[in-house]
């Protein structure tokens, strides 16, 4: 019985990240190809999905461990679900926000450094799957390999802060564009962490080892 | 296995010794004489046993290895046919078994590959997924059609391996339902494409259902031609409509009393008559266009040399050349072959490249027409100090009715069908063109024919 249970729980929280994926794609596609139909998609129709399959995985969770007292890797699994849960749920408002800032931001001319933020976007979205696909396959090793791109995400953040600070500094205009410019970029690289965060709790699942917080020592 | 028959054979062999102990019983045999004739016996026992393990265990234990092998999948293994009794029938049998097998296997792999070759070279991508949500089939197309992460995929969970929640959701509601379901996926990565979606329950086992087909077909092209039509068909209207508006206008104002005053009325005359040739030109162009597209126009090939034609076109321009005070530069290398075009034709080719660059390049500036042989091609460049370009807009300059400032060109005289044209006619001699660009700075459109043979 806690074998299917598990499995159950796993199938909805792939379910749960496919959506939460493509949230973030059409999030920023929609701000790419200037396509506020697709931000629509994520805030009117998508976000009241995610909540509904946090809801749920919270409850499943609960009932698993009330049902079955789970243990070892059993327990770990259904724990670690129920973390992956909350990154899920905090990507998905990071999408709605990506794409509240994408409508204001399409509807005027654009700013210069918007070239930096597809190539961002592509790599945090790109760590996401990564880490989804680590869950699915159980395989730690595919789960490091994504939180080294973490850095590749932060630098790209901290360049497309120094060229809004700098186009903020000659047009006096563009202010509010360049603050929601930089918010894409800050929900981005929140995106990348909750990605990491994803796969640390992989590794955990798997070799019953946290390594939060000190990458690099002895991953 | 060949235990019972040893066992049986055993048992047979003391049978019949304990049968010569009972005719030597019955023979009253003397003390002496027991021993000979139990060494008798004995020998007599143990000979027709060794007969009859050649006769019988050995044959029975060869069929059985080759049938053991058989079960493996080796078939290179035949039965001796030597004995015209039972065994050798079973022989006979086995050998028999093992080739229609072997055919089996054959035809079973033949069709495997085949169906597996089939559903490899088709465009659509196909799916198979079983009633426990697993992935019985699934053709190439899809790995590139949905961007696939893993190509490891057939026994995995459908939702594991197609990470697309709208696909997803209307897999699992056909799997539940067991319903049709067609829907138009939008996809964004890893480009953004359009695919038709058809799920269909099957029936794979007598029966009950046991899973779904889906079935994608990319409308990404087919939408887009669509797009591009029906776009079309508003921008002529649109711009047939516009000196159209003018003329009745005009011609509103002239009833209503201007006709009683020459001087006015004459003016307005010639409004109409220039919106009247705005219309004409468009219409012309728009033919041209039709043609050349419909390939109903013949092509009267024949080895054209680039210099005369560009000579012919820049006859046509001197005029507008001399009132902005452009330069105009021409160099052709000596050698350079003639290409193979329809003389006309390219002259319509150049004469609009020509006109544009006069147009787009501001009073003193500078046009540059060269050419060179590149490989199987003549390549001819039409280089201005013009306006230029952006790049955004590049890309999309030979469509139709495209327009980079649309209130400029419009004030130039141009009806928006030049350079669609351009690229037609050169599509037609099968060749290509290009073009480069840079704002404030100017522009060079290439011309790629092929060379006369």
């Amino acid at each position: 019985m806690l074998p299917q249970k598990i499995s159950e729980l796993k199938k909805r929280l792939i379910e749960y990240a496919t959506l939460v994926e493509n949230m973030i794609d059409r999030s920023i596609k929609g701000l790419v190809g200037k396509n506020e139909d697709l931000f629509y998609e994520v805030m009117k129709r998508d976000e009241p999905r995610a909540n509904n399959f946090d809801r749920e995985i919270d409850e499943m969770c609960t009932e698993t461990i009330a049902q079955f007292d789970p243990l070892a890797r059993d327990l770990r699994m259904v724990l670690m679900i129920l973390k992956m849960n909350k990154d899920l749920e905090r990507m998905a408002d990071h999408a709605v926000n990506i794409s509240e800032s994408g409508l204001f931001l399409i509807a005027r001319p654009m700013l210069r450094p918007l070239d930096l933020v597809p190539r961002m976007a592509e790599t945090a979205s790109a760590m996401l799957k990564d880490s989804i696909s680590a869950f699915i396959q159980e395989d730690s090793d595919t789960a490091r390999k994504v939180l080294e791109k973490d850095k590749i995400v932060d630098d790209l953040g901290d360049r497309i802060l120094q060229e809004v600070t700098a186009f903020m500094k000659e047009e006096h205009d563009g202010i509010k564009r360049s603050l929601h410019l930089m918010r894409i970029a800050h929900n981005l690289e929140r995106i990348a962490d909750l990605s990491t965060n994803i796969c640390e709790e992989v590794i955990y699942i798997v070799e019953g080892k946290d390594i939060k917080h000190h990458h690099g020592s002895e991953i | 296995m060949n235990k019972v028959f040893r066992n049986l054979l055993l048992v047979q062999l003391s049978v019949i010794l304990a049968g010569f102990v009972g005719l030597g019983w019955a023979l009253r045999l003397s003390a002496q004489q027991w021993g000979p004739f139990l060494l008798g016996a004995l020998v007599i026992v143990l000979l027709s046993g060794l007969v009859l393990r050649g006769m019988l265990l050995r044959p029975i234990s060869r069929i059985g290895k080759a049938a053991e092998k058989f079960a493996q999948g080796d078939f290179r293994g035949r039965l001796p046919h030597i004995r015209r009794d039972e065994l050798g029938d079973l022989a006979d049998s086995l050998n028999y078994l093992s080739d229609e097998l072997q055919k089996k296997i054959a035809e079973v792999t033949k069709d495997r590959t085949e169906v597996k070759a089939i559903l490899s070279s088709m465009e659509e991508g196909v799916i198979v997924i079983g009633r426990d949500e697993r992935i019985i089939l699934l053709n190439d197309p899809v790995y590139r059609m949905l961007d696939l992460r893993s190509r490891d995929t057939i026994g995995k969970s459908y939702w594991e391996i197609l990470r697309n929640e709208e696909i997803n959701s209307s897999l699992k509601e056909a799997l539940l339902e067991k319903k049709t379901v067609r829907k138009e996926i939008h996809l964004l990565t890893p480009a953004d494409s359009q695919f038709l979606m058809q799920i269909s329950p099957v029936v794979l086992e007598k029966g009950d259902l046991t899973g779904v087909v889906a079935v994608f077909h990319d409308v990404t092209e087919f939408n887009k031609l669509a797009q591009m039509r029906s776009d079309f068909v508003a921008n002529v209207s649109h711009e047939l409509k516009t000196p159209l508006t003018t003329i009745k206008g005009f011609v509103e104002t002239l009833k209503e009393g201007a006709l009683n005053d020459p001087q006015k009325a004459e003016r307005f005359l010639d409004f109409i008559k220039t919106h009247t040739e705005r219309l004409e030109l468009l219409v012309n162009d728009l033919l041209s266009l039709a043609s050349i597209e419909s390939k109903e126009v013949e092509m009267r090939w024949g080895g054209v040399r680039i210099p005369e034609v560009v000579q012919t076109a820049m006859a046509i321009c001197k005029e507008s050349i001399r009132q902005k005070k452009l330069t105009v530069e021409i160099s052709f290398p000596e050698d350079l072959p003639p290409v193979r075009a329809d003389a006309g034709k390219l002259e319509q080719v150049f004469l609009n490249l020509l006109d544009n660059a006069v147009k787009f390049t501001p009073a003193g500036g500078r046009i540059t027409v060269s050419a060179v042989q590149e490989g199987g091609y003549v390549r001819t460049d039409f280089r201005d100090t013009g306006v230029g370009i952006a790049a955004d807009h590049l890309p999309r300059i030979f469509e139709r009715f495209y327009r980079v400032d649309k209130a400029r060109n419009r004030e130039q005289g141009g009806t928006g069908l030049g350079l669609s044209i351009v690229k037609h006619i050169v599509e037609a001699h099968e060749g290509k063109v290009s073009v480069q660009s840079e704002p404030e700075k100017g522009s060079q459109f290439s011309v790629y024919l092929p060379l006369a043979a």
